[in-house]
């Protein structure tokens, strides 16, 4: 007999309805075939679904079966297709009845002794179950929280084959899975914790509040990681949509499994300066996998010891960073990430981290320095707004109280900051992305701050490219400050925060 | 010195596209400086290339590290400009670092400079100065003691800076450290009863470490203005003293700006740093030093900010004229 079950294929972050079809014959020679552009994994269901019905209360139909994936043209790859297939299966052997499986997405891995295995994506397939308007989605047990988070659908996990078989008779119905613990912002870090690095304070507050890229300097142990995780604390909380998105592609990564609910904290992803490129990009063999810049969508990507990244890895930042999507090549076409993220740069002002600190003699060869310093010229050099440098704490500083604004005061300026870039250009458009015409026609200058850009490009200070750079900037430091006209202070305060590929080096 | 570089994995090259004419000259060429002859061990003859090296002609040596701090090149800058606008022939080593920067300065000024290098004529290095080493072919001169096709060793470099000392009648240490060539150029200097300057620089800098030692022993005239160089060398010499700012003349300082600018010195410090000891809101250290370095009177250096020769020199001009005539004017009276 003929059955139907359905399940979904991911292409990217999203999730698309996958037609399983599964004909039971009743003549012809016993045997297994699958068709529809499955990959690899999805080849090997056939030796776990037998094992896993061999296990089970039902068994395999002793006939000939052919399985087709529709649409016969998407690439299916993954393992989370078993549950489906095995179901269908049974359907087109009559062992469950076809009409119990209308209706469901049903996904889930198994293994030999018939266990239902987690698998990641269950979260875009249950959004992709509601879009179409199916029932519900019908998944591993270990997975029914993340595919609870979607209102109007029905939510059925299972541990086990058995379990299915006894939801698909409909004699069995599990417990409704338990809602995640409470609201976890007790441990978000603050900036108050920071001691001390007011300037760089300052310049964390900027990059938030206009999305700019920001570039630290300093010796180790300095505090350059402590203030990279307090970004997220003071930018602006996630929409619904945005927790939604990225809860989705970190279910995909299937990172959402411990965890169990919607992502609501910005994400910060830090990768290690040994990343590869797929690892940082995303792609990889079969399925095309989310990279780090993905996973840092709506968040930030933190780039420690960022003169250690080699060279090929970051020139492989630039199209993202353009873009705000990666667009990866498979077989079947183009898969497209989003990755809009703030970029967080730190590194130390040479080898031995100790150039310029007034405490510590710097023990490098100045051509070591000069070698260290160029790794990092031109094109990532570019793509940071802001560039900050910072001295060990004093001792007093460190054994004294907390300083400074906390993060709750610091992202409410951010947020009214924010408001009046969303009243000047379309949504989601910050100074930093603004196009260059839509932020020049926002700039008014005072006299003083006219005169004050005249004379730095004059000096040479400033490239073309720095100059659109010091304007954003400085268009987001009036922002910060509720102006109207950008003064010689926030011009000041811009050129002075400005990144150039001289400045890095040392002399000569 | 340089090391590594010349170990047998390092292979020379040589220069490409039409070649000037070398000449030999010994003792008995006319064209034979008569300084040469007056050091230790005299070389026998020398390869010479671009203008005539001139008996009369008087020879200034700057040298110095291959690695130098801005300030440092800011020194060697304006020594090479003044001596080639006073005339005389600015004299290195043609090796990257103060030497380019001194070679380049006296072009600048219209001057003539001598570059002595520690290969054969042909041969390209360093590299990295290669446009400068054609440009001094066409103004000035270039010479050496190995015949073309020799290759830069290690011992060659102790042996040309012997030369670079026994053409001039001075020897100008800018920077460098202990144990540097620079200061092996001074001892031949030394050696060759000729007259050694050195430029003092601030002891947290490694670089003056050189320079300063030198001072320490006696054995180096402390220079700070050309000025110096000139009264012991020259006093008759006429020379375009550079105007000296006067807080008058200049667009005045702001309380603010000459508070940062009496804190910095040529150690770049953090802006945190600044705001600190100056007692500024940071805000306000951003929109100074912003003001500050678009006038040239302080320079960014990675993160953090340091003062330039001319941001001294109006510090020193408004301190003078706050202590009336007993202030720090950096000329003598």
């Amino acid at each position: 007999m003929l059955a139907r079950s359905v399940t979904v294929a991911f292409v990217g972050p999203e999730a698309r309805k996958v037609d399983v079809e599964v004909h039971v014959f009743e003549n012809g020679l016993p045997g297994f075939t699958m068709v529809g552009l499955a990959g690899k994994a999805i080849k090997e269901a056939e030796q776990r679904i037998r094992s896993a019905l061999e296990c089970s209360k039902a068994s395999w139909p002793n006939r000939k079966i052919v399985a087709n994936l529709a649409p016969s043209g998407l690439r299916k790859e993954g393992t989370h297709l078993d549950l489906a297939l095995a179901l269908g299966i049974l359907a087109g052997d009559r062992a469950v009845p076809q009409g119990a499986l209308d209706g469901w997405v049903i996904l889930g891995e198994l293994a030999l002794d018939g266990r239902v295995r987690s698998v990641p994506g269950v979260l875009p397939a249950a959004i992709a179950c509601k879009e179409v308007g199916l029932k519900g989605v019908i998944c591993p047990a270990a997975n029914a929280v993340e595919a609870a988070i979607i209102s109007g659908i029905e939510v059925r996990g299972v541990p086990s084959l058995d379990r299915a078989i006894d939801v698909a008779r409909g004699i069995w119905r599990p417990d409704p899975p338990e809602p995640p613990p409470g609201p976890r912002d007790a441990t978000r870090p603050d900036l108050a914790e920071v001691k001390g690095h007011p300037a760089a304070k300052r310049a964390l507050e900027i990059a938030a509040a206009g999305s700019h890229n920001l570039l630290m300097s300093g010796p180790p142990g300095c505090g350059k990681t402590m203030l990279a995780h307090r970004l997220a604390g003071i930018l602006p909380p996630m929409t619904q949509e945005e927790s939604l998105e990225v809860s989705r592609i970190h279910s995909i990564a299937g990172l959402l499994e411990e965890r169990g609910d919607l992502i609501t904290d910005r994400p910060l992803r830090s990768p290690h300066h040994h990343v590869s490129l797929a690892g940082l990009i995303g792609g990889g063999t079969g399925l095309a996998r989310p990279g780090e810049v993905t996973l840092a969508h709506r968040g930030s990507l933190f780039l420690d010891e960022l003169p250690l990244f080699p060279r090929q890895i970051l020139e492989s930042l630039r199209a993202p960073l353009e873009e705000g999507r990666v667009r990866i090549a498979r077989s079947g076409g183009l898969v497209t990430y989003p990755c809009r993220f703030s970029l967080i740069g730190a590194m130390n002002p040479c080898p031995c981290g100790y150039h310029l600190d007034e405490k510590r003699a710097c023990s490098c060869h100045p051509a070591e320095r000069r070698r260290y310093m160029q790794k990092l010229s031109g094109p990532l050099i570019d793509r940071f707004d802001l560039f900050v440098g910072m001295q060990r704490p004093s001792r007093a500083e460190l054994l004294g109280p907390a300083q400074g604004d906390g993060s709750d005061v610091v992202r409410d300026r951010v947020q009214r900051a924010r408001a009046r870039q969303r009243e000047r250009y379309e949504a989601q458009t910050t100074n930093a992305s603004a196009s260059r015409k839509d932020m020049r026609s926002a700039v008014h200058l005072t006299g003083d701050a006219a005169q004050l850009l005249t004379n730095a490009t004059e000096a040479g200070l400033l490239s073309a490219r720095g100059l659109d750079r010091v304007l954003r900037v400085a268009l987001t430091i009036a922002d910060l400050s509720d102006e109207l006209r950008i003064d010689a202070a926030a011009m000041g305060e811009a050129i002075s925060l400005r990144v150039s590929a001289f400045d890095l080096g040392s002399a000569a | 010195m340089t090391t590594g570089q010349q170990g047998s994995l390092w292979t020379p090259t040589r220069l490409a596209g039409p070649r000037l004419p070398v000449r030999t000259i010994t003792a008995r060429s006319t064209e034979w400086p008569r300084l040469l002859d007056e050091c230790g061990s005299p070389p026998e003859r020398l390869f010479v290339q671009g203008r005539e090296l001139g008996s009369d002609a008087a020879f200034i040596a700057i040298v110095g590290t291959r690695y130098p701090t801005v300030a440092g090149i800011e020194v060697a800058r304006e020594m090479a400009t003044a001596i080639a606008e006073a005339g005389f022939v600015v004299v290195s080593g043609l090796a990257v670092g103060i030497d380019a920067v001194a070679h380049r300065a006296a072009l600048d000024a219209g001057g003539a400079t001598v570059a002595v290098v520690g290969a054969g004529l042909d041969i390209d290095y360093p590299q990295r100065n290669r446009t400068l080493r054609s440009d001094i072919e066409q103004c000035g001169t270039i010479v050496s003691e190995y015949e073309e096709g020799t290759a830069p060793r290690p011992h060659h470099f102790p042996a040309r800076n012997r030369i670079i000392a026994a053409l001039s009648v001075a020897t100008i240490v800018t920077e460098g450290g202990i144990g540097s060539g620079a200061l092996i150029t001074a001892r031949c200097a030394l050696e060759a009863n000729r007259a050694v300057f050195a430029v003092p620089g601030s002891v947290r800098n490694a670089m003056a470490a050189g320079p300063n030692e030198l001072i320490k022993r006696s054995e180096a005239v402390p220079l700070t203005t050309p000025a110096d160089l000139f009264a012991e060398i020259a006093p008759h010499t006429a020379w375009g003293e550079p105007s000296e700012p006067s807080s008058s003349g200049l667009p005045g300082l702001e309380p603010d700006e000459f508070t940062v600018l009496a804190r910095l010195d040529d150690i770049a410090l953090l802006p945190d740093r600044l705001s600190e000891v100056a007692s500024l809101e940071p805000g306000r250290i951003a929109l100074v030093l912003a003001r500050l370095e678009v006038r040239g009177l302080v320079a960014r250096e990675g993160a953090g900010y340091r003062i330039t020769s001319m941001g001294a020199r109006l510090r020193e001009a408004v301190l003078g004229d706050q202590a009336g005539s007993l202030g720090g004017r950096t000329t003598g009276d």
